[in-house]
């Protein structure tokens, strides 16, 4: 099993849902990000596209934030998420060196409010209950691993059942990003990407990331 | 009644929600509702965790709305529910001055003081003169159908007709309205995403911006790119429109009209193509024309009079007899030579060639020539589609405009050119084509009720089983104003600039000021910074003796003027009767089903928030109108109940004695003093049966049901035209200009004319050497009027944002004068307004424009993340019957500009707050 997204981009609007329901679904600090919209653009006036690409750690078959990792606090699971064990984490950022997709972040300052000097939120001490992050490592996106284990457990199926399934792709409203299984010749991600040419982006870094794009 | 917690079984897991470690959670539960991101009002399931409300999903089963997603504004909501800055109790100004950056100096009242100062000055101004009270707002996003059902029957109740709504055309259009309501009998317009194969935007941003019915369009548009759809994009800036458009066409602003009727002017007379059949049945292009511009009538009937090409004589229009309708030669009847519309029509669109139109607009001749011809190739005349065992036209092409196309002086001509594009190939309301909002409802299957069925009224002309804020057809007589608003005066015009204009007194003394303004009742709205010109708006609002506001947030308008600010309901606190004034403002459009959702609380409200709609009916109560409201909301709940008892829009409340009282089913008794969700499970179960009340929805989301083909595509199933040729303008203009003179108004009289024609806009009149720049602003698909740069999240990602808070040009235009990215700089219109923002150059933009994205630029106090943040753009409009259109009264949205670098934001000078 090796979990992937396959995103189209013609789908995309750049709404930014993407971004804020990781936000929402982990009660991400203010100014952390796990997933990012990026905007451009391409050609020259009066030839002109627009362009809109959702990025997040490609949780990549062959991470090298994994290796480099001194505690090994950044680990792989054999269902290919990669995600980062705060308990162990020294807050070192070699990692982050080494992703060269740049899709780490540190979170360093637990005291910053969303609205600053005003007390934290009963939104904000709700999440710090039910997802807590701790201040001085490093985080990431972890395909909403909590969701696709819980609804595994459950009996149900990641990328086709909504609570099983990453809240960036559940939420986006016009249904840009799929999510599956790589491993698995006849998933709907993998018909996704052959029919529609899906491509990851780098692919001269090596890292064999587990999120493919459709132009 | 806010639905109960729900324990998470037993050492089972949480599904649908990320949780770290073994937190006790003892309520997750998931509510049906509607989103209050903006007024597009999607249904929505709200997730909420040990009574924190912690997630918004699309609701995945329903149509109405992105099916399972949300956009960024939907999710951000929960930040506006929680914002500490929110406003919790009545509060009273005790700063007696009023001004821009004025500090209110807040009080707390209690609620009976704050209702018993309201209810007594409004006891004396409806005993003196009901006029004297001004009530409205901008649309705010959460209000829905409290706009009509609680502000509106008040302020009919109480008497007075001095409404103010939509900011005069600000946030959408009175050309767009108006068009839509003439030629689809609803609100606005979008193509048949499913069909089409070529759609045409003319500044506007269905699919990907904000606004009614924005969920639906957002999905269907995906799936139409998706499938291949070409999508041809006019805009200045390739942007949100543009920047998923398959060819993106740059156009100065205002300058959409003559594009349209350039293309309109190829397909008639060069490539000689249209819809003959559509032409004759469905439109006006058969009402034979004589020399006054009228149509020529029946002496007996007064219907108007077509030439029937087999029998060869004229007869009235809709005559069964009728062969073969002319649409071309030269007649006479009644002793006149008449000539059918279309015939006048098509020679008179021969004065706009593409030269002309790249001359205005800068679109090069030869791409309006290539795309009129894709138009016709694309629009497959004569081509028919089985949908459901129904064969229908198919014309799968659709040309639209909203806001950016129609928000100039040139408002309702641009708009109705844009129109004839869809009318002579026959593409509106059919598979493929351009579609209303629905129209066409034929009500529950059970009950028979909700019901809304267009229909041909005078002169056979398309008219809606229901509307809102005015009637499409039959347009009214001109009066003199009586009105601050005074669009009585000029029928064809939804919204008004005035009284909020710099020459409104002019025009008031010289009608001998009939009465001032001593209250306004403003909902959701910020007056100041979200309608144009701050400083014309800040003359006019500093003069109103008593102003009441209900708000959830603060913002500029209640800070620098309110005397009393009632604390509303934020949208996941609070109940609302469906997400919509009616299927033709909001509801999903094609075969999608029939899908009601409807608003109740995710948690209970906090502090003393009320319902805006109870404390209007507790205002009521103090004023004695209870009964008479009560009496309103039966005939309204009754009217879609099976007959148009009334249009829908508020000057039928005044009618209400007209109406047979045994028609009448009896909602709510003359005396009862309901609450909102009692109310709102009445009218539920009266539409939809009593197992289908509030209980219901609560459990089980939205009542639904499959829509008939030819709901979804009813053109061809009604007896209705439309008008090709605008006859009632002709008709209109001269009492116009008679009552026009009794104000001292003077009006662009050249554009009261039948004949859809190009005007310059007035920006395109003050473009000179030292203002030589187009300024416009455009939606943000993050920002939805001036509430949600206050959204922690919103602004995140906003200032990550290249474009959403920072001033765009055009880069070579920028490096010419000298700017580059980073700088601060200063656009200053010929009037002398400012405004200054942060420059980001683009390739994808006019370079003779300078372009700023929503309305940023808070300066309230009140709301500290929204302050300084990006631009306010509307401080460079003008409010006076110069930069509105005269047919429509829509605003000039577009100002000429000069830019140059600044040191520090002028525009905050005196704001109190930090430097900027």
């Amino acid at each position: 099993m090796r979990w992937g997204m396959a995103i189209e981009l013609k789908r995309c609007i750049g709404c930014y849902e993407c971004v804020l329901a990781c936000k929402a679904e982990h009660f991400l600090p203010p100014d952390i990000f796990w997933n990012r919209v990026l905007i451009g653009e391409s050609g020259k006036y009066p030839t002109v596209t627009k362009l809109i690409y959702n990025v997040r750690c490609n949780h990549c078959a062959d991470p090298p934030c994994v290796k480099v990792c001194p505690t090994g606090a950044t680990q792989q699971r054999e269902d290919g998420i990669v995600w980062v064990d705060e308990d162990k984490c020294v807050g070192c950022r070699y990692c982050m060196i080494a992703c060269p997709y740049q899709m780490r972040s540190m979170y360093e300052d637990d005291s910053k409010e969303y609205f600053p000097g005003q007390g934290l939120t009963e939104h904000e001490k709700v999440g710090r209950e039910l997802y807590p992050h701790k201040p001085g490592v490093v985080q990431k996106c972890v395909f909403c691993k909590e969701r696709i284990d819980s609804g595994m457990a459950a009996g149900l199926t990641p990328g086709v059942d909504r609570e099983a399934t990453p809240a960036c792709v559940t939420s986006c409203p016009t249904k840009a990003i799929h999510f599956g299984d790589l491993d698995d010749p006849n998933s709907e991600i993998n018909r996704v990407i052959k029919e529609k040419h899906g491509h990851p982006f780098h692919p001269e870094f090596g890292t064999d990331p587990s999120i493919y794009y459709i132009d | 009644m806010v639905t109960q917690a729900k324990k998470p079984e037993n050492n089972k897991p949480v599904l649908g929600l990320s949780v770290k470690g073994n937190p006790e959670i003892w309520d997750d539960t998931w509510v049906y509702t509607t989103c209050g991101g903006c007024y597009g009002q999607c249904a929505i399931r709200a997730h909420r965790v040990n009574g924190v409300i912690v997630k918004i999903d699309g609701d995945p089963d329903s149509d109405f709305g992105p099916r399972g997603g949300i956009c960024a504004k939907g999710e951000a909501m929960i930040q506006a529910h929680y914002d500490p800055n929110r406003y919790n109790y009545p509060l009273r100004r005790t700063n007696p001055k009023k001004g821009l950056f004025e500090d209110p100096k807040w009080e707390r009242i209690s609620w009976d003081e704050a209702l018993d100062e309201i209810a007594k000055r409004l006891k004396k101004i409806r005993a003196e003169n009901p006029h004297k009270l001004l009530h409205g707002g901008t649309p705010g996003p959460g209000s829905g159908p409290d706009l009509p059902l609680g502000f509106g029957v008040f302020g009919a109740v109480f008497g007075t007709k001095n409404w103010y709504v939509g900011g005069a055309g600000l946030h959408c259009g009175s050309g767009s309205h108006m068009g839509a309501g003439l030629y689809h009998a609803s609100w606005s317009i979008v193509p048949d995403f499913k069909y089409c194969n070529y759609a045409l935007q003319m500044g506007s941003n269905k699919g990907t911006g904000s606004g009614h019915s924005m969920g639906f369009n957002m999905r269907l548009s995906a799936d139409a790119r998706s499938r291949g759809m070409k999508n041809v994009v006019f805009d200045p800036i390739c942007n949100f429109g543009g920047g998923k458009a398959t060819e993106w066409v740059p156009i100065l602003p205002g300058t959409d009209g003559i594009v349209a009727m350039a293309m309109v002017n190829i397909i008639l007379n060069e490539l000689d193509v249209y819809d003959a059949e559509f032409i004759k049945m469905k439109t006006n292009g058969p009402y034979l024309i004589g020399p006054d511009g009228k149509y020529v009538r029946d002496k007996e009937t007064d219907k108007p009079l077509v030439w029937d090409a087999k029998d060869n004589k004229a007869k009235t229009f809709n005559d069964p007899s009728i062969g073969d309708y002319a649409i071309f030669g030269e007649y006479e009847v009644n002793g006149v030579k008449c000539y059918p519309s279309f015939q006048l029509l098509k020679e008179h669109v021969k004065q706009y060639s593409p030269e002309q139109a790249e001359k205005e607009s800068t679109v090069p001749a030869s791409t309006v020539r290539r795309i009129a011809q894709e138009w016709v190739d694309a629009a497959m005349i004569g081509a028919t589609i089985e949908i459901e065992g129904e064969k229908l036209p198919f014309r799968p092409v659709a040309a639209i405009m909203f806001r950016g196309g129609q928000g100039h002086t040139n408002s309702a001509h641009s708009y109705i050119a844009m129109c004839l594009l869809n009318a002579i190939v026959g593409a509106m309301d059919v598979p493929g084509g351009t579609l209303g909002w629905p129209a066409y409802v034929e009500g529950y299957p059970d009950t028979g009720r909700f019901r809304m069925i267009p229909y041909a009224c005078k002169d056979g002309m398309l008219t809606a089983g229901s509307f809102m804020e005015h009637r499409p057809w039959p347009i009214e007589d001109s009066q003199v104003p009586y009105t601050t608003l005074m669009k009585e005066l000029t029928p064809t015009a939804s919204f008004s600039p005035h009284p909020v204009t710099s020459d409104f007194d002019k025009y008031w003394d010289k009608l001998g000021r009939p009465y001032e303004i001593e209250l306004a009742m403003i909902f959701g709205a910020n007056m100041i910074r979200s309608t144009q010109s701050r400083e014309i708006a800040d003359e006019f609002w500093k003069k109103i003796p008593f102003i009441v506001t209900f708000n959830i947030l603060p913002n500029e308008f209640c800070e620098g003027y309110a005397d009393i600010v009632l604390p509303d309901l934020h949208p996941l606190e609070a109940y609302c009767l469906f997400g919509t004034h009616g299927p033709f403002f909001n509801h999903p459009i094609g075969m999608e089903g029939w899908d009601f959702p409807v608003r109740q609380p995710v948690v209970q409200p906090a502090y003393e928030r009320r319902n805006k709609l109870e404390v209007l009916w507790d205002l009521a109560d103090r004023l004695g109108m209870r009964e008479e409201m009560n009496n309103y909301y039966n005939v309204y709940f009754t009217s879609f109940g099976g007959e148009a008892l009334i249009g829908g829009d508020i000057d039928s409340i005044r009618h209400l004695g007209d109406i047979d009282p045994k028609k009448v089913v009896q909602l709510i008794k003359p005396d009862e003093k309901i609450t909102y969700d009692e109310m709102m499970d009445r009218a539920l179960k009266f539409y939809f049966g009593d197992e289908h009340g509030l209980e219901y929805t609560l459990n089980n989301g939205p009542v639904k049901w499959p829509k008939k083909v030819h709901e979804a595509y009813w053109r061809w199933y009604v007896d209705v035209r439309i008008p090709i040729y605008m006859e009632h303008i002709a008709e209109l203009k001269e009492n116009v200009m008679k009552n026009a003179e009794k104000a001292g108004i003077e009006l662009d009289w050249e554009q009261f004319t039948p004949l859809t024609s190009y005007f310059t806009p007035q920006v395109g009149k003050e473009i000179s050497d030292e203002f030589d720049l187009y300024s416009f602003s455009y939606r943000d698909i993050l920002h939805n009027g001036t509430y949600t740069m206050e959204m922690p999240w919103l602004d995140e990602v906003s200032r990550l944002n290249p474009y959403t808070y920072n001033i765009t040009m055009n880069a070579a235009m920028a490096e010419k004068k000298g700017l580059k990215d980073g700088d601060l700089i200063c656009l200053e219109s010929p009037y002398g307004r400012k405004t200054t923002g942060t420059l980001q150059t683009m390739q994808g933009q006019h370079p003779q424009t300078v372009a700023i994205s929503a309305c940023s630029g808070a300066w309230a106090k009140g709301a500290p993340i929204a302050y300084g943040k990006g631009t306010n753009f509307n401080i460079l409009l003008e409010s006076d019957f110069k930069h509105a259109c005269p047919v429509c009264w829509s605003q000039e949205t577009a100002a000429t500009v000069k830019v140059y670098k600044i040191d520090h934001r002028i525009e905050f000078d005196g704001a109190g707050g930090d430097k900027l």
